[in-house]
């Protein structure tokens, strides 16, 4: 089945193209929420609204790009307006209640010290530029090769590899700056 | 920095997520048993409704009568100078009148 079956499928109401459609993209749709929001509750609720997303719109789906790129286009756009919602937010709710709703996921699988730098890394990549900050998180949550990264993106590839690289620099040297060499010996 | 990354991503999504997306997507298609033109009609009275209301309130606070007060007409003015004692003199109580 091509990408354009697959969408007219997913419209006609074909819930088990849905559900294998799903299947094939939840992890890395929920990896990118996550690295966006650093919070997998949120994630989980935003994959549900862009999983909703791609079931009412699928008749729209034209084959121009690949069927996936059009769900992480739409995943992306879904998670930067709800981040700018937040921040909106946080202009009007006290500090302390809106910074409770965004905050980093308590993992139980890292040690202490682990939770302590992934936090400093949440808070560094959420100071990157936009740009940069999109690259970085398709490239390490989701592992995507750069050249879907440049589809969704909807630049070349060239400038994907250069976006990546100069996010990977930033981070390591504000890291630097915050542990010394701390993270990239652990 | 990667190797954090890597072992700070997802590995597993919530099993029941699939069946809460469903259950969102049939509320939503219940929801679209009013057509779309029928919600569309009542977003559109709505705003009528509150524009009318908007309207009545803004003219009773600033609309000028046309028909000015009595009290302004030179005729009720001539009428109070005339009958200015007598209209006191109702007014005044009867046993004091008496009295005087």
């Amino acid at each position: 089945m091509n990408d354009i079956e697959i969408a007219k499928e997913i419209a006609l109401g074909n819930q088990i193209v849905f559900e294998d459609f799903f299947n094939q993209h939840k992890l890395k749709v929920m990896n990118l929420c996550y690295g966006m929001t650093h919070n997998s509750d949120c994630a989980e609720d935003l994959v549900q609204d862009i999983f909703i997303e791609i079931y009412s719109s699928a008749k729209n789906f034209q084959g121009k790009s690949k069927l996936s790129t059009w769900l992480y286009r739409i995943a992306f756009n879904k998670t930067v307006n709800y981040l700018r919602k937040e921040k909106i937010k946080k202009l009007f709710v006290n500090f302390e209640t809106s910074k409770h709703n965004l905050q980093s996921d308590n993992r139980a699988d890292f040690s202490l010290e682990e939770k302590e730098k992934i936090e400093t890394l949440h808070k560094v990549i959420d100071k990157l530029p936009s740009k940069q900050k999109q690259a970085i998180i398709l490239f390490v949550y989701d592992e995507l090769p750069q050249k879907e990264i440049a589809e969704i993106m909807n630049c070349s590839l060239a400038s994907v590899e250069v976006l990546i690289h100069r996010a990977k620099k930033l981070i390591k040297n504000k890291t630097d700056i915050i542990y010394g060499n701390a993270i990239e010996k652990g | 920095m990667e190797t954090l990354l890597k072992k700070d991503r997802i590995e597993e999504v919530n099993p029941f997520l699939f069946q809460k997306i469903q259950t969102k997507v049939n509320d939503d298609q219940c929801v679209r048993f009013i057509p779309s033109w029928g919600l569309n009609a009542l977003r559109l009275s709505i705003i009528t409704l509150a524009l009318l209301t908007g309207f009545n309130i803004y003219s009773t606070y600033n609309t000028k009568s046309n028909v000015s007060p009595i009290v302004e007409s030179n005729s009720y003015k001539q009428f109070v100078e005339d009958y200015h004692f007598e209209a006191l003199s109702s007014l005044y109580p009867v046993e004091l009148l008496t009295k005087e």
